[in-house]
């Protein structure tokens, strides 16, 4: 973006506001408490504009068209309407075939209530993963460790490790946890152990299993080996950081004699 | 660096003396025998022929009199192999090896014609001789196809002797880029890929967006995949050296530094004609270092596609290069300003590109005077389907369908009467009997719910079930969706098992509105012109043959007879003969009958196969 932006006026649902030439969209909308639906948004993550639940029509003069508002640059002049029978057309759409696709998934199903769908027109299925790409965004751009990545195409697309490989990068960090909307990717720390494992339908994948590291001084669980052995190395800390938590560091107590 | 002996070429003096030796060596002989050697025709056995031919012409001593070319396509798909006598244009097809002896000894040395290789009109049964004189050929306008049949795409000599690179070197020596633009802009050519936006605006915009490292990139977008079209593919496979000139001539105007041609890895043979017709461009001096003593300089590398249909869209087509998978994302930037590595880049059609340097040599008002008021220039289009002629056809634009199907295809196959055609692809429509007089360009076809797409040209009989071929796009399409975006990925297959169920005998009331209610939002909703455009083979077939989709949802009928569930086969008594034809066919003993006594067939056993159904000369088996 340029140095300094070129202040512009849009519309949005009919009241201007005043704005930089190129700004996002959705940014906008929820400054000014305009509600917009995501599912595939995440404000940390780059944007993907797979899910186009956050559809909005865009006008001026006799142009218009239906846009979506996470990935949309705003410029002088443009007339946003984000609830009319049009971008709620794509949003019933979109929402009924997630819940088509995902019947048993709380958010979906809360989320197509909101525009009067109960139950889908069409055949459904059993999954749970709506194929957001939220959890591969925030392992490859946050985590950078790109344990994960979309397969196929189409309707056989699904997330996976990359290649189709058994080998993975992965350091059980559970960003992937965090960020999904369904909670399709399930994490569990029990006995010193983490297991994470997706879980889609009838197709659950067998866990991944991380030791995890407890404080040598405390015992606290600090996290898994594996993801403090990646963070020792690149941020560049001493081996032995990771030995002792944050906490025993502060208050400077020392491991106990092993 | 020299080949053969020759020199590079370094000036447009240089050129015109090559272009020069090469019309005089063609000169020398009085005649030469051009094969087309197409994909279609080597599907046929062109080679064989080709080489029977090499092997006469050896053993009577003839090859330095009667040279033989192992050409491009020539279109004539349907009568391939053909073999083409110039320059008098003798028209041989459907020939053999073991015709090769004839058409030298008798044809090429003794002037004589082989009535029996000769063309037949279907209904007259007149036989043709020379090429212009079918009808198939002399109702087509062949600016950029046309000297496909003269050219052996691995010798750049035949394209320089036909003026190849004159445009080039007016490009580079006589004008500045903004000249070349201007002529571009001026001669109103439009995208052939399929969206038809105007070249020089796209161009323009390109050279205008600024570049944070200088790299401004020139494509070829040949990842050609629409179901049944292939006029890229004869393009690079025929005259690979137009697609290159047109590069250069872009890449100058623009700015381009680098260029690409992405190409479908299933075209082995385009892929071997453009790496030979790149390799001698180089040595030859259109492409590389000070390109004919100009100071421009610029060269093009080829990358193939890994078969994704939707890689011809042009984001996902510059993901893909960029070692991405190959997905679209949003064009609210475009590509002429962040495109491939997000530097400025132009993406244009294999057809665009050979257009251009026919537009710089023979100048934007004499291109323009060709064509219809939006849409100027002349088209291919593949025409398939169940017409008589089918094949790559060049037409100008504004020609109307009748003329193509029934004057250049020859009308409908077996004489059946004509129901629809298919225009654009998966991303186009069907057009009806009622519009067969619409005048084909970009904004015509755009108005009556279809596209020109790629040109693929699809011709449907009345044996065809235009709820069957909504259903088979959306099945292909369902197929090629990236699946990134929700409408696409979930809404496009939905529609198609919404459709599947009405072929099936599943459809209820209701069906047709929710389909139209899914194409709305799907068109609305989906991310790139894969899913946004998918609506139309559905809501153009609802538009012209909605009667059709009633009848399959109230009546359970399919008038085309094409969907299984809802035919059953029989036998009628009026018109059986008894001549037991059908029995053996069919997989299931289910038909039985003597010589010359009625058969019957038993419904219950039947699976509906159509094997009875296609022997039976006497129409006597009954599908309802």
């Amino acid at each position: 973006m340029e140095a300094n932006p070129k202040p512009i006026t849009i519309q949005l649902n009919g009241k201007p506001v005043e704005t930089v030439d190129g700004r996002i969209l959705l940014d906008i909308c929820r400054e000014q408490g305009v509600h917009i639906p995501t599912l595939c948004h995440h404000e940390a993550l780059s944007a993907a504009g797979a899910c186009r639940l956050c559809a909005v029509e865009a006008k001026y003069k006799d142009w218009s068209k239906v846009v979506v508002s996470c990935i949309y640059p705003v410029w002088d002049g443009l007339e946003i309407e984000t609830d009319n029978d049009r971008v709620h057309a794509v949003r019933k759409l979109v929402l009924e075939m997630l819940l088509a696709r995902c019947p048993d998934v709380g958010l979906i199903q809360e989320m197509a209530r909101e525009y009067g769908i109960e139950k889908p027109r069409f055949p459904t299925s059993d999954k749970e993963c709506i194929l957001c790409t939220l959890c591969v965004r925030a392992c490859s751009e946050m985590v950078e460790v790109h344990a994960l990545s979309m397969q196929s195409r189409g309707a056989d697309k699904e997330v996976g490790l990359p290649y189709l490989s058994d080998e993975s990068t992965c350091i059980g960090c559970g960003a992937c946890v965090y960020v999904c909307p369904t909670e399709c990717i399930v994490m569990e720390d029990r006995d010193d152990v983490r297991r994470i494992w997706h879980r889609d339908g009838d197709r659950i994948t067998s866990p991944r299993e991380f030791e995890l590291q407890r404080c040598k001084t405390c015992g606290t669980l600090m996290g898994p080996k594996k993801q403090l052995r990646y963070i020792t190395d690149k941020v560049g800390l001493e081996k032995d950081f990771y030995d002792i938590c944050n906490g025993c560091r502060v208050t400077g107590k020392k491991p106990a004699a092993s | 660096m020299s080949v053969r002996g020759k020199p590079l070429i370094r000036s447009a003096e240089d050129l015109a003396r090559a272009q020069e030796k090469a019309r005089a060596a063609h000169g020398r002989v009085k005649q030469y025998i051009s094969v087309c050697g197409g994909t279609g025709c080597r599907g046929g056995g062109c080679l064989e022929v080709a080489d029977a031919l090499r092997t006469v012409i050896k053993d009577e001593g003839l090859e330095e009199e009667l040279p033989l070319r192992l050409t491009g396509c020539h279109g004539f798909c349907e009568q391939g192999p053909l073999v083409v006598l110039y320059p008098q244009k003798v028209f041989y097809q459907r020939v053999k090896p073991i015709h090769a002896k004839k058409i030298v000894k008798r044809t090429a040395v003794g002037g004589e014609i082989l009535e029996n290789l000769l063309y037949k009109m279907p209904d007259t049964k007149d036989k043709i001789t020379h090429e212009e004189d079918i009808p198939f050929y002399s109702r087509q306008q062949r600016l950029i196809f046309g000297s496909n049949g003269m050219i052996d795409p691995e010798n750049i000599e035949d394209y320089l002797a036909l003026d190849g690179y004159s445009g080039l070197a007016k490009a580079l020596t006589q004008m500045d880029p903004d000249q070349v633009l201007g002529e571009v802009t001026k001669a109103g050519l439009r995208g052939r890929g399929g969206g038809g936006f105007l070249t020089g605006r796209k161009w323009k915009s390109m050279k205008r967006a600024p570049s944070e490292d200088g790299r401004r990139f020139v494509i070829c977008n040949a990842d050609e995949g629409d179901p049944g079209a292939f006029m890229d593919r004869s393009i690079i496979e025929g005259n690979p050296h137009s697609v290159i000139e047109g590069m250069v001539i872009g890449a100058m105007a623009m700015g381009g530094t680098a260029g690409y041609v992405y190409i479908r890895r299933e075209y082995p043979l385009a892929l071997q004609t453009l790496s030979v017709a790149l390799r001698q461009a180089r040595e030859w001096g259109f492409l590389g270092e000070d390109i004919l003593g100009s100071g421009f300089s610029f060269d093009i590398g080829i990358n193939r596609g890994g078969g994704a249909f939707v890689c011809g869209e042009s984001t996902a087509l510059m993901a893909s290069m960029e070692g991405k998978v190959g997905e679209p994302r949003p064009k609210y930037v475009h590509t002429v300003e962040k495109g491939l590595w997000d530097r400025p880049t132009c993406l244009n059609n294999v057809e665009t590109w050979a257009n251009v340097p026919l537009i710089i040599n023979k100048g934007a008002d004499s291109y323009a005077s060709v064509g219809t008021e939006g849409s100027k220039g002349t088209k291919i289009f593949s025409l398939v389907g169940n017409v008589n002629n089918t094949g790559l056809i060049e037409v100008p634009m504004g020609i109307t369908l009748r003329e193509v199907i029934f004057d250049i295809g020859g009308g409908i196959m077996k004489g059946r009467s004509f129901k629809g055609v298919q225009t654009g692809g998966p991303s186009g429509g069907v057009i009806p009997e009622s519009l067969l007089d619409l005048e084909v360009d970009f904004d015509k076809l755009t108005e009556v719910g279809s596209m020109m797409g790629s040109g693929g040209m699809i011709v449907m009989d009345d044996r065809t079930c235009m709820v069957d071929v909504s259903r088979y796009f959306l099945d292909f399409l369902t197929e090629e969706s990236c699946g990134k975006c929700v409408p696409c990925r979930e809404g496009v297959r939905a529609m198609k098992e919404v459709i599947e169920g009405i072929c099936e005998g599943r459809g209820r009331e209701g069906d047709i509105e929710l389909l139209e209610e899914m194409c709305g939002a799907v068109e609305d909703g989906s991310l790139c012109g894969l899913g946004q455009s998918s609506v139309n083979p559905v809501l153009s077939s609802l538009k012209y043959f909605r009667e059709e989709w009633e009848t399959h949802i109230r009546d359970h009928k399919c008038p085309g007879g094409v969907c299984k569930e809802l035919i059953t086969y029989g036998i009628d008594a009026e018109k059986c003969t008894g001549c037991l034809a059908c029995i053996k066919p069919c997989p299931e003993d289910c038909i039985e009958g003597e010589r010359k006594k009625l058969h019957t067939l038993d419904a219950e056993k039947c699976i509906k196969c159509g094997a009875c159904y296609d022997v039976c000369k006497y129409d006597a088996i009954l599908r309802q």
